[in-house]
């Protein structure tokens, strides 16, 4: 039997020569799963496109691609339009960007049903609404994509990316950003695929791959690392980043020890908010002591950003009152600060980190060797510094936003789902920077995250605000 | 959305007062005795002599200090009278209600005629950027927006009345009067709203959202104007907004070149002959005219984007 999709010594590279994917073989059989796992980086997500025939211009690639048995070289533009969604599906990273701002979901879903299976605007619009409520989305229809969540997001172009009915889907990175519910009900989904058609994943997720069996690749920096059968891999990973990997995933944190006699730095007193018509507080109160670590998980929209917001004081309270006890002037140095999820949209994109950095520098005064251990610390090579935030994976911004308010000393740090984005490895260096230096300079963290098995572990106490309110 | 609106009209009511200070002030700054100007623009300049001058300064009360004929001006203007003409004597209002109707008529035009020739031209270079068509009309529309509007205009009539003597050189009367003045605006206009939707055309089909219409199965013609046309649609009103202004400072120069009777051309020998009450009131139209017409686009905005919530007034993120 033919594969559904086969690439032999598949070489892509970029204007600057370099290798984004190299001498990348595999072959994807009828009802079968191909993970293929790595670093959060560029790499992965040019596999699909290149897969898919839409590397963008500039990018050139080697070896071959064969979609059914058909070399692409040897498909038409007409033929590919015809094989898209029509037989590969494609879930596009980051759905929220995938999805037209100004139409509304149903919209968006029902018009693949009007114009692949050519039925009539009302009978399109019914089907449209079936798989919303398929995905538990029932009344979301009429919304437009900056009013739903990531995880609606994420199931709304789900039902847009299959409607055209597709027997092979090409996901890419499926959970990022999903709370461990969201993302166990879209393996499930991903399942379906495996066990009818053909499923090609790219994720740095690991328990994704190991649910989803199959053949796994794992890549590094456009190398292929090890590959071979799901089960194999995991257990007797041969390669040391394989086993890394493994281990970061599996990893128990120990959370260091409570202070004794805590003095308090953050009260938040019978605090109330609302947004719309809809009350996320009622006389809140919460005391942040100093090496305290506070855990906060929930679903999403329930106010986690919000809360956090508030104990920054970025956000005003409709009613109670917010107090810091030690000295607060935000124009001298920061005593509170952020570390938000994307990273990406800290920076300003077009200065080189080394600038951003000095700049920082000449205003809050930091010792040199400083900036040397921590970035040590963080596994940041000082090569990196002298390129611009847009040409750094995720991974590494995200340990330079951790690297910049480190070197600030705070007394309390927000940290909005820092790791959800990030490869496993690197999620344990940010996690254990983070720590350590809670441990040594006594301050305080405010952790958000879907995952609640890291949350239960690092935290002393944990709000959980699905049973808040 | 009632905010916006007193917002809205709070801006009508500073934008009537500023404008109106601002053409007092102007005027008495410039150089000249008012009374032989006003005098001039009543009886001819071969008229115009001391004894006429003395009439003009006694009946208008002239010699009244600045601050005064301010002050009076102002508390008429509040019980919404905006004086007599000094020259025809006749209510400035009565006088501008014709010209505002032929202004109108004149951007309404324009307008129209430079959406006609901005997005054809605009949405075909957005979807081949870089190409041979994108830069020519790149070349095109940057000489076209380095002349000022009346250069445009004085060549229009050069090859088409003087020329070719297709169409009348100036004046008013029927429909062919009208298509020089029109297309003298319309051309500035679109030289640089051309340029604009070819941007929000290129950041339309090069968008991630209009790649995913194309992966789930739609044609590029269905994903074009399903995923493209409204969203740039939805960029390029405010911008028509912005281009108000564009409009309304062309208008004072073409209506002066073709003899268009409009509120820029009365504006214009206004000036001449010093008319402050007329100067003023058709200073205010226009500023009024760039307000409404700002008002009319936000409120098409908030009607035609979904993104707006109706029915409650607090969004949420």
């Amino acid at each position: 039997m033919t594969p559904l999709i086969e690439a032999r010594k598949l070489t892509i590279q970029d204007q600057h020569g370099r290798k984004l994917v190299d001498n990348l073989s595999f072959s994807l059989a009828s009802n079968s799963a191909l993970t293929i796992l790595g670093e959060s980086g560029a790499g992965k997500s040019i596999l699909a496109q290149a897969l898919l025939g839409i590397l963008p211009s500039g990018i050139c690639q080697t070896g071959e691609i064969k979609l059914f048995g058909k070399p692409l070289t040897k498909i038409s533009q007409s033929q590919l339009e015809a094989i898209w969604a029509r037989e590969i599906c494609f879930l596009p990273q980051e759905p929220s960007k995938s999805l037209n701002p100004i139409m509304p979901m149903r919209r968006q879903i029902s018009e693949v049903f009007e114009f692949v299976h050519l039925q009539k605007y009302r009978k399109a619009t019914q089907s449209a609404d079936e798989s919303l409520t398929q995905l538990n989305l029932d009344g979301h229809g009429a919304k437009v994509p900056s009013r739903l969540s990531g995880g609606m997001s994420q199931r709304v172009a789900y039902a847009a990316a299959t409607a055209a009915g597709g027997k092979v889907l090409i996901a890419d990175e499926p959970t990022k950003g999903l709370d461990r519910r969201h993302a166990a009900a879209t393996i499930k989904r991903l399942a379906k695929y495996r066990d009818h058609g053909g499923l090609i994943t790219i994720t740095h997720n690991l328990q994704l791959a190991e649910e989803l069996g199959g053949t796994i690749i794992i890549m590094r920096d456009g190398q292929i690392i090890e590959q071979g059968d799901a089960s194999a891999v995991l257990t007797e990973p041969k390669n040391s980043y394989t086993q890394q990997l493994i281990s970061a995933a599996k990893k128990k944190w120990n959370r260091p020890e409570k202070l004794q006699q805590p003095k308090p730095i953050i009260t938040l007193e019978n605090v109330s908010l609302s947004r719309g018509s809809k009350q996320l507080f009622h006389d809140f109160n919460l005391t942040i002591s100093e090496g305290e670590i506070i855990g906060m998980v929930g679903e999403s929209g329930k106010g986690k950003s919000s809360l956090a917001d508030l104990s920054l004081k970025l956000l005003k309270p409709k009613s109670g009152s917010i107090n810091y006890h030690f000295d607060y002037f935000p124009a001298e140095r920061p005593k509170v600060l952020k570390l938000s999820q994307d990273p990406a949209t800290t920076f300003p994109a077009h200065h080189p980190l080394q600038i951003l950095l000095t700049d920082l520098q000449k205003k809050h005064r930091f010792d040199q060797d400083h900036v040397e251990v921590i970035m040590n610390e963080l596994g940041l090579s000082a090569k990196l510094l002298g390129s611009k935030p847009h040409q750094l994976s995720g991974g590494e911004l995200q340990r330079f936003s951790l690297l910049f308010i480190l070197l600030l000393r705070p007394r309390y740090i927000v940290a909005d789902e820092p790791t959800s984005r990030l490869d496993m490895i690197t999620a344990e260096v940010v996690n254990k920077a983070l720590l350590s230096y809670l441990e040594k300079h006594r301050a305080a963290l405010l952790y958000i995250s879907h995952d609640r098995r890291l949350v239960n572990e690092i935290s002393h106490r944990v709000i959980d605000l699905d049973q808040t309110n | 959305m009632i905010t916006t609106i007193s917002k809205r009209l709070f801006q009508a009511v500073f934008v009537v007062w500023a404008v109106g200070t601002l053409s007092f002030i102007m005027m008495r700054l410039l150089p000249g005795n008012m009374a032989f100007k006003i005098a001039a623009g009543r009886y001819g300049y071969d008229q115009v002599n001391q004894q006429a001058a003395d009439m003009v300064t006694s009946e208008l009360a002239l010699d009244r200090s600045a601050i005064s004929m301010y002050f009076d001006w102002l508390g008429s203007l509040a019980q919404l009278d905006f004086g007599n003409s000094l020259v025809s004597g006749r209510p400035v209002l009565h006088e501008i209600q014709h010209q505002l109707g032929h202004s109108f008529e004149l951007a309404l035009v324009a307008t129209i005629i430079s959406v006609l020739i901005a997005v054809p031209i605009g949405t075909y270079c957005g979807r081949r950027a870089n190409s041979l068509a994108d830069h020519t009309s790149l070349f095109v529309s940057a000489i076209l927006r380095a002349q000022p509007v009346f250069v445009i205009g004085l060549i229009l009539i050069l090859v088409f009345s003087i020329h070719f003597k297709l169409l009348p050189v100036a004046g008013f009367g029927g429909s062919e009067f009208i298509i020089l003045p029109a297309t003298a605006l319309a051309l500035s206009m679109a030289a640089l709203s051309s340029r604009m939707i070819k941007n929000i055309t290129n950041n339309a089909v090069t968008s991630s959202y209009y790649q995913f219409a194309r992966l789930k199965g739609l044609s590029e013609n269905q994903a074009f104007e399903r995923h493209a046309k409204p969203n740039i649609t939805l960029l390029f009103l405010p911008f028509l907004g912005v281009q108000a202004i564009c409009l309304i400072e062309g208008i004072v120069m073409i209506e002066s070149l073709f003899s268009w009777p409009g509120i820029g051309h009365a504006l214009a020998h206004a000036i001449f002959s010093r008319d402050i009450p007329m100067i003023q009131a058709s200073a205010m139209v226009m500023g009024l005219l760039f307000v409404a017409i700002n008002s009319f686009i936000d409120l098409a905005v908030y009607l035609i984007d979904p993104r707006i919530n109706h029915s409650a007034s607090n969004h949420d993120r």
